[in-house]
């Protein structure tokens, strides 16, 4: 019968459905890990887990509360606080990443001997599990036996030994961000370096032929010719700063506690940990809420991204 | 124009759609609900236990539970092992998709969230009033729950159990026997004046740079090591309607300034809460740290590293010595098939014979009071000191989210400690917070 069916169609529909039954593996995954989350996730985000809700049943257990989850998220000060959190980060991550990693397209660039081993060696730290990273990271960083410390013992500086990068509010997302950057520039590298690699010779050679020095090469030249990778970077970089977690997760846990205008909060709570916290916690409603939240941020800020590279073009 | 071509030869494209339709519908089935354990077979039963040992009390629970098999042969126990600190997620997980076991072993503070939500069985309908009499009262207690916690508007008082503790644990003052001896000091500090004399006694800048080598204590930050200071004063955490957190009283705020001024003040205190400091167990060893507060999970550990090592109760404050509890509990979860048998197996393991048989194999302190008289503590003395100190320990706050309560409670101990806040700040701001994320939750 569906061999009647499918004789009977259109060569055009033959080939669409032909086409369809090769994609719905893709596309039953798709549907039920992606397009259903996102639904689901605003249904719940109306719903809210009751002190009597039953466990066995959760989901459908949950009560409905209209738009309570949205109306507490806008008054929780610890959201707000997580939010700055997050663009200091992001203000700290993403120059230091477009500096570190213009820095090495640069120099490997100058085709040094043994680049192509070099090249691999910094973008190595890329392929890494961040939870991998940011545990090495943190016995580096340790106040007691760390490498870090242990080093800056023995030049008489005893700061990293006392409290610790991590322990204390001031450096704390400093040490987080720099194990980040030295873990993903080795992919805004490879970016900078085809991008470096891509511009004319003659460009340079006519500059030479003006008198012009490296640094006004590199300022005049190269720079304003890698700007669509620096604004490219940016965008992926806020974007990765809206959702970084499991950074926080390996080194941090949110800590250490910060008293800001009387209120004690945590100096690298990131929105995507406290939203964690809050799943952890049995808030389904309110961490789908704050999902949702950070969902319309990303694109706020993703929006003015755009504009800026579209009028840099 | 490239010409359409058929990808795929005619008789398949059939195929695939019907391969589409039963891929779908596999995918659909076996959503049904069931019921934890396996059915009964050939009149055998079979229980799942869930359990977090390590792989010492593992052992010893296996020959446990082969022990039970042998004398009952109408039961076979699967015991699944897992990880401690994932053990919440994964029953939590488990109860969404129905697979939880017959039995699991959880922390105390899960208790309230899994009672409340009515999810396991009450064993108060079988014995369990006659066995938890005879049980630690601090460890059995936070299994008991009256009515009115889980029956919405019940104003009802009837305490039921819910659990029965199969481990307990405390805290006592460990401290350095040699160090002590070098200072002069001949026995262990008796109450919290006595402690802080000694404390400050043994902190010592022996080569005279200014940099002190040893110090008199080690504190950890977190709540559950502070408790021994909160309940030696006698504090009240929580209302006993459960609504309102007490931690802004007089006696409160004596037992967490205390501890702040053991670091702050008298400068006895080795800063070891902080991110990154040596640890209290770790410069205990050092011999950095004459005086620590840990459990007896360090015996062995120490007496491996040949500290001189003497164990004493926790200094007494005005309501006497005390200490925290740790530990877990055994709970039967609503789903089970064979919940007689299950309570029948969680009997015997708090029994008297099986608990003096595990605190001898484990150096661990027995669940049930019968036990104490009977277990052998010559290879380890020090057990009897704990067994001593458990009688007069207090339960934590039985509220239904604790790790929450503890979070809040260590932020607000950190900024106190570290001088960013005064201990009342502190403690007000923490009844604030608790109020709000903790008791006053719908």
């Amino acid at each position: 019968m569906m061999e009647k069916l499918v004789s009977k169609m259109s060569p055009k529909w033959r080939d669409t459905t032909v086409a369809l039954v090769f994609l719905s593996p893709f596309l039953a995954v798709y549907a039920v890990f992606l397009v259903y989350p996102i639904f689901y996730s605003m249904y719940l985000s109306f719903r809210t887990v009751s002190v009597d809700t039953d466990m066995f049943n959760i989901f459908s257990d949950m009560r409905f509360t209209g738009l309570k989850n949205y109306i507490e998220l806008a008054k929780d000060y610890h959201f707000w606080w997580s939010l700055t959190v997050t663009f200091y980060y992001a203000i700290l991550y993403i120059p230091l990443l477009i500096f570190s990693s213009l820095v090495l397209a640069v120099l490997l660039n100058n085709h040094l001997k043994g680049h192509s081993f070099f090249r691999s060696a910094y973008f190595m730290p890329n392929v890494l599990d961040m939870f991998v990273v940011g545990t090495i990271w943190m016995f580096l960083y340790a106040p007691q036996g760390g490498v870090i410390s242990q080093i800056m013992n023995a030049l008489g500086i005893d700061f990293f030994s006392r409290e610790g990068i991590l322990g204390s509010p001031r450096t704390a997302m400093l040490g987080v961000v720099v194990a980040l950057v030295l873990k993903n520039s080795g992919f805004g590298m490879i970016l900078f370096l085809a991008a470096i690699q891509n511009i004319s010779r003659s460009v340079y050679e006519a500059a030479d032929i003006d008198g012009a020095s490296n640094w006004q090469k590199f300022t005049k030249i190269t720079i304003p010719l890698v700007r669509p990778i620096i604004l490219f970077m940016v965008v992926t970089g806020m974007i990765g700063a809206l959702n970084s977690f499991t950074e926080i997760y390996a080194m941090t846990s949110g800590k250490p506690n910060v008293v800001v205008f009387g209120k004690t909060m945590e100096a690298t709570r990131v929105a995507g940990y406290y939203l964690f916290r809050q799943w952890d916690r049995m808030n389904y409603g309110y961490a789908a809420a704050m999902s949702y939240a950070l969902l319309f941020i990303t694109l706020a800020v993703s929006y003015v991204n755009a504009k800026i590279l579209k009028s840099s073009h | 124009m490239i010409p359409k071509k058929n990808y795929l030869p005619k008789p398949l494209a059939p195929l695939a759609l019907a391969a589409l339709l039963a891929a779908s519908l596999l995918a659909s089935a076996g959503c049904g609900r069931a019921k934890s354990g396996k059915a009964a077979v050939d009149g055998v039963k079979y229980l799942t236990v869930w359990q977090t040992y390590n792989n010492e009390e593992h052992e010893v629970f296996l020959g446990i539970v082969s022990e039970y098999e042998k004398n009952n042969p109408g039961v076979k126990i699967k015991v699944q092992r897992i990880p401690w600190d994932q053990h919440v997620t994964k029953i939590k997980v488990a109860m969404i998709t129905h697979t939880v076991p017959d039995i699991a072993r959880v922390d105390p503070a899960f208790m309230p969230r899994l009672v409340r939500s009515r999810s396991l069985i009450d064993l108060s309908d079988y014995d369990a009033d006659k066995i938890i009499v005879d049980l630690v009262p601090a460890a059995a207690q936070a299994n008991v729950f009256p009515e009115s916690f889980f029956v919405r508007d019940s104003t009802s008082s009837r305490k039921r159990i819910f659990g029965l503790p199969d481990q307990t644990t405390g805290v006592a003052l460990f401290y350095n026997k040699k160090l002590f001896a070098d200072a002069g000091l001949a026995r262990a500090p008796a109450t919290w004046e006595e402690f802080v004399k000694y404390a400050k006694i043994l902190t010592r800048d022996s080569d005279g740079d200014g940099r002190v080598e040893q110090f008199g204590f080690a504190a950890d930050l977190s709540l559950w090591f502070t408790f021994p200071f909160f309940n030696t004063y006698g504090v009240k955490f929580i209302s006993d309607d459960g609504k309102t957190c007490l931690l802004d009283s007089l006696a409160a705020r004596e037992a967490l300034q205390l501890k702040v001024d053991l670091y702050a003040k008298h400068r006895a205190e080795a800063g070891a809460w902080q991110a990154g400091a040596i640890s209290p167990d770790t410069g205990f060893i050092n011999r950095k740290y004459a005086m620590i507060f840990t459990g007896p999970w360090n015996l062995k550990r120490f007496k491996d590293a040949g500290i001189p090592f003497g164990v004493s109760l926790i200094p007494r404050g005005p309501a006497g010595s005390s200490t925290n509890v740790g530990g877990s509990s055994m709970a039967v979860f609503r789903t089970s098939r064979h919940p007689d048998e299950a309570y029948k197996f969680l009997k015997y393991l708090v029994s008297t014979a099986t608990q003096k048989k595990w605190a001898e194999a484990l150096s661990q302190i027995p669940v049930n009071l019968k036990a104490y008289p009977m277990v052998n503590v010559s290879a380890l003395p020090e057990l009897k000191i704990f067994m001593e100190q458990m009688k007069t320990a207090v339960p934590r706050p039985k509220v239904l989210d604790y790790d929450e309560l503890e979070s809040i409670m260590n932020a607000e101990m950190y900024t106190a400690l570290s001088g960013q806040k005064t201990v009342e700040r502190a403690l007000k701001d923490a009844v604030e917070e608790i109020n709000k994320r903790v008791l006053n939750v719908e």
